[in-house]
């Protein structure tokens, strides 16, 4: 039971906490390009959250073998990149001659699992040292970071492209980088610690 | 020599257009990850800066040498593991020589090996162009991205330290925030207004309402608009009127390049083109489809919003990841949900069009 709990305060603290987004910039890009189409929204997030927990956990149980833990800073990233690639390999090999998938499903199950959100995960986790558990909730909770981080910009940029106010330079994509900015300053603020000297 | 110049010309085309008109962290909100999180200091940021580097002319390489042949679903996951052959390498001489910049750049060096720069510009230009032309992209595109990332690492350190390449030059810094993401994206914010502001200034010219034309066909030479030509006099019940008595509405302003027309977009997008086939590699947009007479964008149009209310956006639907607007497997292309934003003409660089037989 406690596992449970572990992972459902991992997912927790991933998405409101510290929302990996924003407190991160993990999947910046994906979620602005995302949060102007938003129409495939949920089966993104979808595909992130399993790419993530898919990731994770068997970043993590490699971890365990002694032989693995024991690498260096690039060797680990080459065996953790080589795990999301082979993870999103099967993937697309089982989607495209198992189940007949468009390639255009293909391709937005490519853009979800090759992005810096999936492969962050597993990197955060070796730093933190965390259970399976908490790489599975991270897992899970990174989908829902997402859906959370592109609504929050999209209804920013609704209201900003109708805001007469503006200057006329920050119109666009500079208005929107400090949006995102003041989202992250004010998700940033459950973490704790100090802004301005 | 001649072909030498035009040669120089052609780069220095390319090379405004994509590290500064076309910025692809500016304007096309790529790559921002690393930047928002990494480039907290002058040296993290030339340690990004390289290894994105690196792995764009590994990528090129590969893209154009090897990868054209598989389908895109394989492509993808190609694209990062050439990455990572330029990321490893720079992790491990950190590793083992400077671990207190490693532990800096931290796990954003690792997460240049997906980075959507990468993957997008491999996608839409080196599996489909010439070697020699996708050489000017990428060139152009790691300076545009090296130079704001510098940029952003300089006011980071700066105003969150206080230090300058590692250096103390000021005991008053007032903002360690910054060194968080949210400093990154406020930074980046005010790089890209700054930056809209100098091609608003020098660079677009006022036409229509809701479109904008960069012309890049003088090289690199700023296009000033001609002066509107003047009309005839219209004719008036008496001939031996002066000119004076014309009309005031008989002959348009020359505009004037310093304003922008209200509602511009300003986002000024991603002329490449979309992949005719999804697992084919695009044409590209040197092919003789192009014009090469720069390119166009339409307004951005907020959904629901006024139409005077365009603002500049990432090219969602003509970049989002070069990888996610094609065509479904009927034949169909996915129909752009904010229809204005889709580049409307390619080949932006001067010649570039013409080069193809």
């Amino acid at each position: 039971m406690s596992w449970f709990f572990d992972l459902l305060s991992a997912a927790v603290y991933a998405v409101f906490i510290q929302n990996l987004l924003f407190s991160g910039g993990f999947g910046s890009t994906e979620a602005i390009r995302t949060a102007l189409t938003p129409r495939r929204l949920i089966l993104f997030a979808g595909f992130i959250s399993y790419f993530s927990i898919l990731t994770s956990a068997a970043c993590r149980l490699l971890d365990d073998i002694p032989a693995v833990g024991a690498l260096g800073w690039a060797a680990h990233t080459a065996v953790f990149t080589g795990v999301l690639t082979a993870v999103y390999l099967l993937t697309a090999c089982a989607l495209r001659f198992g189940l007949k998938a468009s390639r255009r499903f293909l391709t937005t199950a490519g853009i979800a699992a090759l992005n810096s959100l999936v492969l962050a995960l597993p990197l955060m986790n070796r730093g933190a040292a965390g259970s399976l558990a908490d790489s599975v909730g991270t897992g899970l909770g990174s989908g829902l970071a997402f859906i959370l981080a592109v609504a929050l910009i999209n209804a920013g940029l609704k209201t900003l492209a109708k805001n007469k106010h503006v200057p006329r330079a920050f119109r666009g994509t500079p208005v929107m980088f400090v949006y995102v900015a003041l989202l992250a300053l004010a998700l940033s603020g459950f973490s704790g610690g100090r802004f301005f000297s | 020599m001649p072909s030498d110049n035009k040669a120089a010309e052609r780069f220095s085309a390319v090379m405004l257009n994509r590290a500064f008109l076309q910025n692809p962290v500016l304007v096309q909100a790529l790559g921002l990850c690393p930047i928002a999180g990494g480039a907290v200091s002058l040296k993290a940021g030339l340690v990004l800066s390289a290894a994105l580097t690196a792995g764009m002319m590994l990528n090129l390489l590969a893209a154009h040498f090897l990868l054209k042949r598989l389908p895109r679903w394989l492509r993808m996951p190609a694209y990062v593991l050439v990455a990572l052959a330029a990321v490893c390498p720079a992790g491990y001489i950190l590793e083992t020589r400077a671990e207190s910049l490693l532990s800096q750049v931290g796990i954003y060096l690792a997460l240049l090996a997906v980075s959507s720069l990468i993957s997008v510009r491999s996608e839409k230009t080196f599996v489909s162009c010439p070697l020699k032309r996708s050489f000017y992209v990428a060139a152009a595109e790691s300076t545009g991205y090296s130079a704001v990332v510098i940029a952003v690492a300089f006011v980071r350190e700066l105003a969150g330290s206080g230090t300058l390449w590692g250096r103390t030059v000021t005991s008053v810094y007032f903002a360690p925030g910054l060194l968080l993401p949210f400093g990154g994206f406020l930074a980046l914010g005010f790089l890209a207004a700054l930056h809209r502001g100098t091609v608003a200034r020098h660079f677009v010219l006022r036409g229509a309402l809701k479109d904008i034309t960069f012309d890049l066909s003088a090289a690199a030479e700023p296009v000033i608009p001609p002066p509107a030509p003047v009309q005839p006099p219209l004719p008036t019940a008496e001939p031996e009127a002066p000119p004076e008595a014309v009309p005031e509405t008989a002959a348009e302003p020359a505009p004037a390049r310093e304003e922008l027309p209200e509602g511009e977009p300003g986002g000024y997008g991603e002329p490449e083109q979309e992949a005719a086939a999804p697992d084919e590699p695009p044409e590209c947009p040197d092919g003789p489809g192009g014009s090469g007479r720069g390119f166009k964008v339409k307004a951005w149009e907020p959904p629901g919003g006024d139409e005077t209310e365009t603002a500049a956006l990432p090219a969602a639907e003509t970049d989002n990841a070069a990888l996610s607007e094609e065509s479904d497997a009927d034949g169909s292309a996915a129909a752009p949900e904010h229809a204005g934003r889709e580049a409307t003409d390619a080949a932006p660089e001067p010649g570039e069009g013409g080069e193809t037989p």
